[in-house]
């Protein structure tokens, strides 16, 4: 855990992301609540939900466990390899195996709140944002 | 056989990948293996569509396309950003030796599954030693 050293770029916040997810894989095993690890995510929002994509292509819907807790959803899943009888391999780049990430959000799901997607190998989770954390537009009164 | 399949391209998944006018093109990530009557190319495509796949093969060059097309997520504002979305490019130099008619693909959970089966006259024979 070096917390001067790496710590280029633009991002004040990378520190204390670093730090976060050191801890959490100190104390939470092998799982990973801040920035990076697999399968990589993209978030998107907008007033009324997050949405948070993953690329898992070779898995089944079936295959994909989706949990949320708090305000953490975890995506956890086993890779396997095709079983060939008798087959020569020749290139193997396919990552293969058990995962398992948990992503923050800045609120506590609702587990009924939550609609979840998998498509062409692209998990896709839609999130609703519960209805105090929406964002409010304030009138200004004269 | 083993020898004579090789990648055009070098570039990782993760790569910075090129620009095109279009938009960004990766290099999907692939596996290869065969067995006694077929080889096996499984490439990696998630997001794509079955119907955006290209698949052409011309002087033994199999090259594999998946165009994302227009799925952008404009009601959406983008906070993190892990991986990036984009078209997909790879070519594979196949041997002489195989049926290239008989090419069978398969878009699976995103993932492109290719069967190619090798030619009949080229298949290794088992030759069955009799006792005199």
């Amino acid at each position: 855990m070096n917390l001067m050293a790496n710590n280029s770029g633009p991002d004040p916040f990378s520190t204390i992301r670093r730090l976060q997810s050191d801890m959490n894989q100190i104390f939470g095993g092998s799982t990973q609540t801040a920035t990076g690890g697999f399968p990589a995510v993209n978030i998107y929002q907008n007033e009324d939900a997050l949405l948070l994509t993953a690329e898992l292509p070779g898995l089944n819907d079936k295959d994909i466990e989706l949990t949320v807790q708090d305000d953490c959803i975890t995506i956890a899943a086993n890779i396997p390899v095709d079983e060939v009888e008798n087959a020569i391999w020749h290139r193997n780049e396919r990552r293969r195996g058990k995962f398992s990430r948990t992503v923050e959000l800045p609120f506590r799901v609702d587990s009924e709140e939550v609609i979840a997607r998998f498509k062409n190998g692209v998990l896709e989770v839609e999130v609703n944002r519960p209805e105090h954390e929406k964002p409010r537009r304030i009138a200004i009164n004269n | 056989m083993a020898n004579q399949m090789t990648t055009q391209t070098q570039k990782s998944r993760s790569a910075v990948p090129y620009e095109t006018g279009t938009g960004r093109v990766f290099r999907p990530v692939a596996e290869i293996y065969e067995t006694e009557g077929s080889v096996f190319v499984n490439v990696e495509m998630p997001g794509i569509d079955a119907g955006d796949i290209e698949i052409t093969l011309e002087n033994q060059v199999l090259s594999l396309r998946g165009s994302l097309g227009s799925k952008s997520r404009n009601s959406w504002q983008p906070v993190v950003r892990e991986y990036g979305e984009g078209d997909y490019e790879r070519a594979f130099t196949l041997s002489d030796d195989v049926d290239a008619e008989k090419i069978i693909a398969r878009h699976i959970n995103g993932v492109l599954r290719l069967e190619v089966p090798k030619a009949e006259t080229k298949r290794p024979r088992r030759i069955e030693v009799k006792a005199a």
